[in-house]
Parts: structure tokens; C-alpha cells; sequence
């Protein structure tokens, strides 16, 4: 705890005289004239006692800060602390404060925190704290050297400029933009919707449109009935006949594509390995029929993704479908 | 209609409607100050100009989520910081990483005590790229990590107060505060030993 009435000599005549509550009022409301503030300011950093008082003083103030203007004068402030009576509660109350300070004071005599002195230099110190960094800063070349490190560091951020991207960026987003919006408008809407919905979407809406579909499907309908009935009603030909003749065939074709190919690219290995395939595959007339299957379901499929995206999606609810085409 | 007299949030309302113009005059506001900040991130022109592409194209499909409550810089910086960090941070699984302290209790301390050993040697073009971010305050900028690079970037470079920046990097104000403090402590011990 510094003993402040203590206060030891050694110091200009001058510099003994205390600061007067009126003149930390004044230094603290920025009405001291230059030479009374620098006086006053080197005073206090050599000073303990008015150096706490000064805290205390400031504390007071960010205390009323907020009703500055509707509060009470300062004078108010100052009859207050005046006017204390020596009460056991009182005085330890100002005590309480005055340690606090203390502690809080000795930290900032020692030197100021890089934080403190980028916000400084920044200018995001509340206005009274100003003058207690400034106070610091004229008694301690240490920080005064720090300070000027540190601005150098502020000039230097200060000239980085905005560099500009390579000729043509604009125009490549905006093409990259305008083609990703027309993909969006493309997107089939028939994505969002489920299953079900889809192949509902598919059927016929109108008894015309029945029609329609029941007149082209009729006549493939009706010459795979003739056929079928003709060659069952053959008393030679089984449904077993039919197989073994049909994967006969199958693998017959099998064997013709791969002598060809034998005949044709024989020696690109690659067409070699297409070789080996059909060869396995016209071995096994029934993996050939699974490939055929799944070869149509890839058509039919791919050929439903075109219809859906060409004439569909055109008159649907997709919100960019009008805006951008 | 003259679009570049209207502010960003109608250019931004115009741009949710599908006009080519509004997105035009929004990428022709923002192209150099994105592209700036990604530049100084990555350290590499082509790249920088891959990644602020890719942001503008996610910010523009994505135009409609846009909450003009917010102010749309703070929008398509927090696009393209993050695109950016994304990637850094991918980056990063392929340089040689020495773990962070043992006694690191929380994620956030390991990758404070993590250095950061990146393969070293210079290309003919990252020396390009050096004579551009070449002075000793763009160098000293490079040796932060992403984040304090970006809360510096955003300060100084763009001149963004605090509490924007806080928005931008989705941190807290305090946060942001440190970051700034702590990178300035960083970049003046980096210069002082550069002067040396
Ligand atoms: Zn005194
Ligand atoms: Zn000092």
C-alpha cells in the first residue's frame, strides 16, 4: 500500500505542491491550459498521491459518465469526497477504493500493455484515459519507444493497398454465373418430386391423349399376338424350344460380332479385351439377355431424362424456368 | 435503370429476381476487395483468382438467402473468407504438421501450440508472387495464421470496424479484438526481427 502523505523529497519545490481537486476536475475536464496541463502531468507521474487521486477521481467520473450531462456537476463530485465525514464506513469504503486503485495504478506506472497501446494509437481509448497514457508516456522513454515501433507498424498496414485480379476475372464469373443459372433453369423439376408423382406426371391426362397412346401401341400389339399365336399354335414348337432356339441364336450373333472384331482390331489390345468379353459373354447366352435387359432399361431411362427435360420441366412451377430462358 | 447508383441491397434484391445487370454491378463493387483478401490468404495469383471466382459463384446461386438485415459486404466476405479458410485448412493436411503441446486441453489450445512446417523452397512462380507481396509488412502478414490474417486484412486493408469483423468471422467482438492484438503483436516482433 503507497504511503501517500508520506510524500519524500527530492523533487522541485514546485512539483511538492499537490494537485487541488479543482485542478484534477480540470485536468480531467480538458480545461487546463497547456502549461498548467504539462505541470500538472508531470506532477502526477511522479506524485503516488495525486496519482491515486487522479484514479480516484477518474473512477468517479466513468461512474457518472453516463449521465454526464443530466448528473450532478462535478462540484457535486467534489463536496462529495470533501465532504466525507471520517466515519469507520465511509473511510474504508474510500480506502477500499483507494487500494484497489493502488494495485490497479502501480500496474499502470509500470508500463503500458501492447493492448493498451494499439488501442491508443487506434483511437479506441475513452478521452480520459487519454491523458493517463499520455501522462505515462512523457515520463517512460521505454514506451515512448514502444509507441513509435508500434505506430510504425500502424503506417505500415496503413499503405497496404487492394490489388486487382487478372484481366478477364469479371467476365469469366459472369459466364461461369450465366451458365450455372441456365443449368439451374434446365434442372429437371421432376428431381424434387417423388417417384410416385413422377410416373403419374407420365400417364395420360386426357381421354384423347389415352387414345393417342392406345392407337400407337396397337399395332406392335397386335402383330406380337399374331406372331405369338402363330408359333404356339405350330404343335412342334414348346416354349422350351423357343428358349434354347432364341440363346442359340443369341450366342450365334455373339460368336459372328467377335470374328469380326477378331477380323477388324485384333491387334489393339483394347479390342481385345472387348473380344474376350463378347466370347465370355456368347458362352453365357443368359448373362448376354441380362446385358440386353439392363441395356434397355439404360435406354428407356435415358430416353425418359430427355423427354423430361425437354418438354417438361418448360411448364412447370420451376421458379427460374421463365425468368432466365 | 443506372445500376451503380443503387445501394448493394437493392442491387442484392434486384440480383434475387435474376437480373444479369444486378449481379454485374455487384461483382464489378466487390471483385477487387475479394479478390485482395483472397490474394493475401493464399499467397498464389491463380489460385486467389480460383477461389474468389468459386465465392461469387456460391454467394450469386445463393442470393436468395441473403438477409438484407445484414449488410451484404459482411455477407459475400463471410462467403469468401470461409471458401478461403476451407481451403487453407485442406491445404494443410498436406504439409508436415508438428503436433501441438501435450499439455493442450482443449482443441483450441493444440492448434495454438501447433507449428506449422510448410514445405519449403520457391517456385519460379511463387518468386512472382513475392515480388508482388513482396515487402517485408505483406511477409510478415503471410507468417500469420489464417484467422488473425484475416482480422488484420479486414482492418486494415478494408478499413472494416470491429463489430463488421466480428460478422465477417462470425466471432464475438471480444474475440475479434484479441485476434487483432495478438496479430499486431505477432507482425511488430516479426518486422523488429526482420529490421535486425
Ligand atoms: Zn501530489
Ligand atoms: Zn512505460
Amino acid at each position: 500500500m503507497l504511503d501517500n502523505d508520506d510524500f519524500s523529497t527530492g523533487f522541485p519545490a514546485e512539483m511538492n505542491r499537490h494537485l487541488t481537486a479543482q485542478q484534477i476536475q480540470a485536468l480531467l475536464d480538458g480545461q487546463l491550459s497547456d502549461g498548467e496541463f504539462a505541470d500538472a502531468q508531470e506532477h502526477v507521474v511522479f506524485c503516488a498521491r495525486c496519482h491515486a487521486d487522479l484514479e480516484a477521481w477518474q473512477l468517479l467520473y466513468a461512474e457518472l459518465g453516463g449521465l454526464a450531462e443530466i448528473g450532478p456537476s462535478s462540484d457535486f463530485a467534489a463536496r462529495v469526497l470533501e465532504h466525507l465525514p471520517p466515519q469507520e464506513e465511509a473511510v474504508s469504503w474510500r480506502q477500499r477504493v483507494r487500494s484497489w486503485i493502488a494495485v490497479r495504478g502501480r500496474g499502470a506506472m509500470e508500463h503500458l500493455s501492447p493492448v493498451r497501446l494499439q488501442d491508443y494509437i487506434e483511437g479506441l481509448v475513452p478521452a480520459r484515459q487519454v491523458a493517463r497514457i499520455e501522462a505515462h508516456l512523457s515520463g517512460c522513454t521505454a514506451c515512448r519507444s514502444d509507441v513509435a515501433a508500434w505506430q510504425g507498424l500502424f503506417e505500415g498496414l496503413g499503405t497496404l493497398q487492394s490489388m486487382e485480379p487478372a484481366e478477364g476475372f469479371y467476365e469469366r464469373v459472369m459466364a461461369q454465373h450465366r451458365v450455372l443459372q441456365l443449368i439451374e433453369a434446365w434442372e429437371p423439376a421432376a428431381a424434387r418430386i417423388s417417384a410416385f408423382a413422377r410416373v403419374k406426371r407420365l400417364m395420360p391426362r386426357t381421354r384423347r391423349a389415352w387414345a393417342a397412346v392406345a392407337g400407337l401401341a396397337m399395332p406392335p400389339l397386335t402383330i406380337g399376338s399374331v406372331l405369338l399365336f402363330e408359333v404356339f399354335s405350330n404343335p412342334a414348337l414348346t416354349p422350351a424350344y423357343l428358349a434354347s432356339f432364341l440363346s442359340w441364336k443369341v450366342a450365334e450373333l455373339g460368336t459372328a460380332l467377335g470374328s469380326a472384331l477378331m477380323d477388324g482390331v485384333v491387334e489393339s489390345a483394347a479390342a481385345f479385351q472387348v473380344y474376350a468379353v463378347v466370347d465370355f459373354l456368347s458362352g453365357s447366352p443368359l448373362i448376354a439377355l441380362a446385358g440386353a435387359v439392363v441395356f434397355a432399361a439404360l435406354s428407356a431411362s435415358a430416353a425418359w431424362i430427355l423427354y423430361a427435360n425437354l418438354f417438361h420441366s418448360r411448364r412447370t412451377e420451376h421458379p427460374y424456368a421463365q425468368a432466365s430462358i | 435503370m443506372d445500376y451503380a447508383e443503387l445501394s448493394d441491397k437493392e442491387l442484392a434484391s434486384l440480383a434475387g429476381q435474376r437480373r444479369q445487370a444486378a449481379f454485374g454491378e455487384l461483382l464489378r463493387r466487390y471483385q477487387r476487395p475479394i479478390f485482395s483478401l483472397v490474394f493475401r490468404m493464399v499467397r498464389d495469383r491463380s489460385l486467389a483468382e480460383d477461389l474468389a471466382q468459386e465465392a461469387f459463384i456460391r454467394a450469386f446461386g445463393a442470393i436468395g438467402s441473403y438477409d438484407p438485415r445484414y449488410k451484404f459486404s459482411s455477407w459475400i466476405f463471410k462467403i469468401a473468407n470461409n471458401h478461403t479458410i476451407d481451403h487453407l485448412r485442406k491445404r494443410k493436411l498436406d504439409t508436415v504438421s508438428i503436433h501441438g503441446s501435450p499439455h493442450a486441453r482443449t482443441a483450441r489450445e493444440e492448434e495454438e501450440t501447433r507449428i506449422v512446417v510448410e514445405s519449403g523452397g520457391e517456385s519460379p512462380q511463387e518468386y512472382v508472387e513475392h515480388k508482388e507481396l513482396g515487402s517485408q509488412i505483406e511477409h510478415a502478414i503471410g507468417k500469420l495464421r489464417p484467422e488473425y490474417r484475416t482480422a488484420i486484412l479486414l482492418r486494415h486493408v478494408e478499413g472494416y470496424p470491429y463489430d463488421e469483423i466480428a460478422e465477417i468471422m462470425e466471432l464475438p467482438l471480444g474475440t475479434v479484438k484479441t485476434y487483432l492484438h495478438r496479430a499486431r503483436s505477432e507482425l511488430k516482433e516479426h518486422l523488429a526481427h526482420l529490421a535486425q
